[in-house]
């Protein structure tokens, strides 16, 4: 009998997703702006193949063929179909994006949960390698960390995950400073729930909003360190089909073709951090308001002021 | 017969840059079974942390039990291993908290956090410790148990959230619950109905209740013994007639006269006890009750009172004791 009670709502489910994305939609409209920017690259992503018109690493037409029906943005230097490797670009940029930001989150969430409720040493331990790797300019980072274990595709998701680390975990980590002080802790321990069992169903989930929130907002940053890596030639090998790699041939390719191999790839790169940007933004209105104006996400004139704030209390300059 | 609990010599120091607060200093009291004892006291003298104590809950760093005995069924729980003081946490001892609005864990339903609260102790499947949930919310006068067990704590009100704390602190059938200050979150009108409430479940389980509380009206309805503490001391241990009929401590006197009566001339200002209780890092020599006391003589100023024997059911911690008559004596001070 309770068991009908407790699977009834479940059926609702999905019209009540519809309704909350209607409302979403509707609350903020440059929010959902941005789902839809990223929910193309993500359709693209996933599935190149149904977008493409020619194969990415053919050599299709001639070199520096001018944009037609047959090739809509054209042919890059070696002849290859520019708009074909741009929509795999779309699979590779989104995909090391995602990867990194997932990875870097979730170590961070895990890492700030264990310390912050132990607290001690360990915690003072941890923030002071955070605030060492916090002094080192991310992209210098990633660039010696890339000349050091050489660069793939594994190498340079790992890489962004490690620029992204710190600041998230220092993040979460006051994020569970105040939930452990909240009384329904307290009165998990007194019912005899295991520190386990606090951490997986007391802690974490008080997390899951900030890290939606935190997540979009940094792979747009990842997206962009990604193609600077790659820009400069540390990220990946100069073939693959990569955002970065079509805006650093193009530029390469410049007195031959103009600038038509180079902004198409460079407004992708541009729409899709705007959408993350966004996305992220509304999410953090939305499902987090105490956090607006707490510099977690500021973006443009107010991220700079943010962190001149933030360098001058730290006392170095930015 | 042997007490449900005995605390014997009991010692909770907290450890501040600023040195040593005794919150808890040798204090012993027993709670025999089936038995409602409250714990009475102002602001900052121990109570709490007396209670968690027993829970082994006292926040590490600072505090640090130091010393002394707590024997649930002789069994001395500061000895247990942190495993086992596991099974002792929710199972014999339960416990109901100061603030039932975010005592719940907000991401659950209350049905969810019930039956695992069961199924954490008890060798119960799903079903059955959801039944037994159902039961337990019923027990508790939630009406429509059923269908409230699919709602999340913010869709409760204060009153009942407090409800559904008892019936968490309940559902392993505990020897004993602690409720510290079960009520002071709640209106005047919802403190009497949960008060009622969990005397009249407690006693339907024959389990044991500490109810710690400032409240000496809520004490003089509920509570079979009292025990009365001040600065990290018990000052007077009595039955509850005792104590209201005869106190002997004048600290007691006091909390009794500054009690809000009906009977007294509208517009008059409430009757106070003078003065502050003493910082635990600074408490005074002698009686730590001595600066605020009109009974005050000049060996209270350098010795320690013990607890000496006023009759076989009560004990006060007072060089004066005798001096002390409920009817021709005044603590407090009304302007």
């Amino acid at each position: 009998m309770e068991q009908a009670q407790v699977t009834a709502p479940i059926t609702r489910i999905p019209r009540e997703w519809a309704r909350a994305v209607w409302k979403f939609a509707r609350l903020k409209p440059l929010g959902a702006l941005g789902a839809v920017l990223i929910l193309i690259a993500v359709v693209a992503a996933i599935f190149p193949y149904l977008f493409a018109t020619h194969d990415p690493a053919r050599i299709v037409a001639t070199p520096f063929t001018e944009p037609s029906a047959e090739h809509l943005l054209g042919a890059d230097y070696a002849g290859r179909d520019l708009w074909s490797r741009m929509v795999w670009g779309a699979r590779l940029s989104i995909m090391v994006g995602v990867l990194a930001v997932f990875a870097a989150i979730t170590v961070a969430t895990f890492l700030a949960i264990v310390t912050a409720y132990y607290g001690g040493l360990v915690d003072l331990l941890f923030q002071r390698i955070v605030d060492t790797m916090m002094t080192i300019p991310g992209l210098v980072l990633a660039l010696f960390v890339l000349v050091v274990l050489g660069s793939s595709l594994n190498t340079l998701i790992f890489t962004i995950a490690i620029i992204f680390v710190p600041p998230q975990l220092r993040t979460m980590r006051s994020a569970v400073l105040s939930i452990k002080e909240m009384p329904y802790v307290d009165s998990a321990r007194a019912i005899g729930a295991s520190t386990l069992r606090i951490f997986a169903r007391y802690i974490f989930p008080q997390l899951i909003a900030l890290y939606l929130i935190l997540g979009s907002l940094i792979i747009g940053t990842a997206i962009i360190i990604e193609t600077s890596l790659t820009f400069l030639g540390l990220g990946l090998p100069g073939d693959v089909p990569s955002w970065g790699n079509l805006v650093n041939r193009g530029v390469r390719d410049v007195f031959n073709a103009g600038y038509r191999l180079t902004i198409p790839p460079a407004i992708a790169i541009g729409a899709a951090v705007f959408g993350f940007n966004l996305l992220g933004d509304a999410l953090r209105d939305v499902l987090d308001p105490r956090l607006r104006g707490s510099g977690v996400g500021l973006t443009g004139r107010s991220a700079r002021f943010a962190e001149q704030i933030q360098s001058a209390e730290r006392g170095r300059p930015s | 017969m042997a007490a449900l609990l005995e605390i014997r010599n009991l010692r909770t120091s907290f450890f501040t840059d600023e040195g040593e607060a005794k919150a808890v200093d040798n204090v012993s009291y027993d709670i025999q079974e089936g038995e409602f004892v409250a714990l009475v006291g102002e602001s900052g003298c121990g109570k709490s942390v007396s209670a968690l104590s027993m829970m082994r809950l006292v926040p590490f760093p600072p505090g640090r039990i130091i010393g002394g005995e707590i024997l649930l069924n002789g069994r001395d729980l500061l000895k247990l291993s942190e495993e086992e003081m596991r099974g002792v946490r929710g199972n014999e001892i339960g416990m109901v908290f100061q603030e039932p609005m975010t005592s719940l864990n907000p991401v659950f339903t209350i049905g969810h956090q019930i039956a695992e609260t069961i199924r954490a102790h008890k060798d119960m499947d799903r079903q059955s410790a959801w039944r037994r949930a159902v039961e337990l919310l019923e027990l508790v006068g939630i009406p429509q148990a059923t269908d409230r067990m699919a709602d999340y704590p913010h869709q409760f009100s204060g009153g009942m959230r407090q409800r559904v704390m008892i019936a968490m602190a309940l559902s392993c059938e505990p020897k004993l619950v602690i409720a510290d200050e079960p009520t002071t979150a709640l209106d005047v009108t919802i403190q009497a109905q949960v008060l009622e409430l969990l005397e009249s479940v407690a006693e339907q389980l024959s389990t044991a209740v500490l109810l710690i509380t400032h409240n000496l009206g809520v004490v003089a309805r509920y509570a079979h013994r009292v025990n009365v503490m001040y600065a990290g001391k018990i000052v007077e241990q009595a039955t509850a007639d005792e104590i209201y009929h005869n106190p002997k401590h004048p600290y007691t006197l006091g909390l009794l006269q500054s009690v809000p009566r009906m009977d007294r001339v509208a517009g008059s200002r409430l009757p106070t006890i003078e003065g502050l209780p003493p910082s635990l890092l600074r408490l005074p020599g002698g009686c730590y009750f001595h600066p605020r006391c009109p009974f005050k003589v000049e060996r209270c100023e350098h010795e320690q009172p013990p607890a000496m024997p006023v009759s076989d059911d009560h004990i006060a911690a007072c060089w004066q004791w005798q001096e002390v008559d409920i009817n021709d004596s005044t603590v407090v001070k009304s302007t």
